[in-house]
């Protein structure tokens, strides 16, 4: 009975995944060639610079993907980018730069474990859970570096740079990203996670540790936020402390752009990328098209609700009206 | 369903099972106002009580709206922005000029905040747009368009009436604090005593079952998301007479903390269980613990980190044994 049941949801899941990422594919398309008609001379660099912005995004979110999935939320993001920024704009200078990486990657994986370990392991709701860490890490950020400041040089922010005048490194990024994560959801780890967010009980009675699944999700995404602080201080070559509620907003509407469903259980990293760059490119669109930067959120959430919507019907329409 | 079934025994062993958290909540806030004279000489005095009540007030308001859409099994991230939006209209419309006609004012700000629910609710009930996305997009569309509006910088004072009611006091009360236990009183008795209100308890107990016994559940969560905008509403008209003006960043210190002020007071972040009386504990219980930790004496960063902290040793807590005896919560992701 479960087995079936297990079965016909495997389906569903992978009929709305694909769902997600053509509908995103295809705003992306559009948002592109809106970009691209209002620029007159598009070149490598700014191709270069929208893969640079995206990238910060695209990781965060690969991370919050894997929590959403297993049903939970992550709020901690906006507080892990931050402190780790600000670890590499204090540390990179007064150490080294490899000491500042590590300790920056350690900071993501103990907040990661925080996270795992308070939600799965003694129960707390995942939202005010990982508010409270996000609340801590914001707050050491402050202690770090109490004002925006630090400068970052070196051969550290090489990948910020096109290889060989050709191809963006973090396009490599990437695709490396994408290539890892349909690698890694063909693995026990990964297939559990999808498990959990779809039926957890059902994955229970099956053998699987709900428990242990959500902790991995939370720690691997926890290492994934400070991989993007990482990249984001090589980015904005500085140290910021104040940028966290940016980062969260940003991130949780590339998932839900992306396709990823909030109930858990469907969804996967590539829309979520996808999505990370159709609203860079949505910002740069309407820097091109000379709309006011004041103006941005309202195109945001327009494109969000719209994503949804798009994606809520045509899974409908797929499914002959079926409920999920 | 229900735990509540021990109807037979000592009516204040039941009281105090049934209100265990309410209870706890409150009692920690008075003993850390006892205990805080340790600290700092000048504090557990009436006028500590005082400031901590004034600056629960507007915490307070935000986590009624918040919580009644919690309630429902929903959230509400825009409720920041309605804050923000109604404080920019009052000090705008209202401020500047005196002279306009404050009747037609109120309705016009009335009005554009529930359109705000208006928008939220059509959303999630009708399009089922899940809440966390529709209300993050109406948050960053809502703070678009004031940020477009003011072009970043927000002008005027607070009428003089708002003022006048945020900085006087009657009998030695701060005119809020009578104001805050009358929203008390007025937001419990709606939660218990109004045919909405039950409802909302009975969609978000069992969305299923509420369908089923024929209850027009997409109206109901429309008419929480436009409870939640007037809220927030409510809020940034306080604020705007406590600081004398408004401030493009004055909201955002009130969303997230407004959630957690409903799941610490008891609410189930899942829905149809939890009471005004907690959330209002639980908001008054996260100021009196910033206040004192603003007079530690350590800088902004390690407040901010002994803050989080904090809410995260009383979510574990809340959520431990000790919790669960004393509670009536499960242990629901």
């Amino acid at each position: 009975m479960n087995e079936l049941k297990g079965k016909i949801n495997v389906n569903l899941l992978k009929k709305g995944a694909s769902n997600g990422v053509i509908i995103s594919i295809v705003i992306l398309i559009i948002v592109m060639s809106l970009y691209l008609s209002a620029v007159h001379n598009f070149n490598i660099y700014m191709l270069n610079n929208l893969f640079n912005n995206a990238i910060v995004l695209a990781i965060a979110a690969t991370g919050l993907t894997l929590v959403i999935l297993t049903g939970g939320f992550d709020l901690s993001i906006g507080g892990v980018i931050v402190l780790t920024n600000c670890i590499m704009a204090v540390y990179a200078n007064s150490h080294s730069i490899f000491i500042a990486i590590i300790l920056a990657l350690l900071v993501g994986l103990f907040v990661g474990a925080i996270n795992g370990y308070v939600v799965s392991y003694l129960g707390v709701q995942s939202i005010v859970a990982t508010l409270a860490t996000m609340i801590m890490c914001q707050g050491i950020a402050l202690v770090i570096l109490p004002a925006p400041g630090g400068v970052i040089i070196g051969s550290f922010l090489s990948i910020m740079n096109l290889i060989g005048d050709m191809i963006p490194t973090t396009l490599l990024i990437m695709l490396g990203l994408m290539v890892i994560w349909l690698w890694f959801k063909r693995t026990r780890l990964g297939i559990n996670i999808y498990a959990i967010g779809a039926d957890a009980r059902a994955a229970e009675q099956s053998g699987i540790s709900v428990k242990k699944t959500k902790f991995m999700a939370f720690l691997i995404a926890g290492v994934l936020y400070s991989l993007a602080g990482i990249i984001h201080t090589a980015h904005i070559t500085s140290g910021d402390p104040t940028s966290g509620n940016y980062f969260i907003m940003l991130t949780f509407a590339a998932v839900a752009i992306g396709g990823t469903a909030f109930t858990g259980g469907k969804g996967g990293v590539i829309g979520s990328i996808i999505g990370a760059f159709i609203l860079i490119a949505l910002q740069k669109m309407l820097f091109a098209v000379g709309v006011s930067s004041f103006y941005t959120g309202i195109f945001q959430g327009a494109i969000l609700i719209l994503a949804v919507l798009i994606g809520a019907i045509s899974t409908k329409l797929s499914e002959g009206g079926e409920k999920v | 369903m229900s735990v509540e079934d021990n109807t037979i025994g000592n009516p204040v062993v039941n009281f105090i099972k049934n209100n265990s958290v309410e209870l706890i909540i409150y009692l920690v806030v008075v003993l850390l106002i006892i205990g805080s004279k340790a600290i700092h000489p000048s504090f557990g005095s009436w006028s500590m009580v005082k400031s901590i009540l004034v600056l629960s007030s507007f915490l307070a308001v935000v986590a009624f709206g918040q919580g009644m859409v919690i309630l429902i099994g929903e959230l509400d991230l825009s409720i920041a922005s309605s804050l923000i939006l109604s404080a920019v209209l009052i000090t705008n419309l209202m401020g500047q000029t005196n002279s306009s006609n404050p009747l037609l004012m109120i309705v016009i700000i009335v009005g554009v905040l529930t359109l705000v629910g208006l928008f939220n609710g059509i959303g999630v009930a009708y399009l089922k747009i899940p809440s966390f996305i529709m209300t993050l997009a109406s948050q960053t569309i809502v703070f678009g368009v004031v940020l477009g509006v003011t072009k970043g910088v927000s002008l005027g004072i607070s009428p003089d009436a708002i003022r006048y009611f945020m900085t006087n006091s009657f009998m030695g009360i701060p005119l809020v604090i009578l104001f805050l236990v009358l929203f008390v009183v007025f937001g419990t008795w709606f939660q218990k005593k109004s045919s909405f209100a039950r409802k909302v308890y009975m969609v978000g107990g069992n969305r299923a079952a509420s369908y089923i016994a024929g209850l027009p559940i997409n109206r109901i969560i429309v008419g929480v998301y436009i409870i939640s905008a007037w809220a927030g509403g409510l809020a940034g008209l306080l604020l705007v007479g406590y600081v004398n003006g408004s401030a493009l960043t004055m909201g955002e210190s009130y969303l997230l903390p407004s959630i957690a002020a409903v799941v610490i007071g008891g609410t189930l972040i899942t829905g149809g269980k939890g009471g005004y009386v907690g959330t209002t504990g639980a908001a008054i219980l996260l100021t009196t613990i910033s206040i004192i930790i603003q007079s530690l004496g350590v800088s902004q960063g390690w407040q901010t980190f002994i803050y989080g902290i904090v809410i995260l040793l009383v979510l574990v807590i809340l959520q431990s044994d000790f919790g669960k005896v004393t509670s009536k919560r499960k242990g629901n992701n």
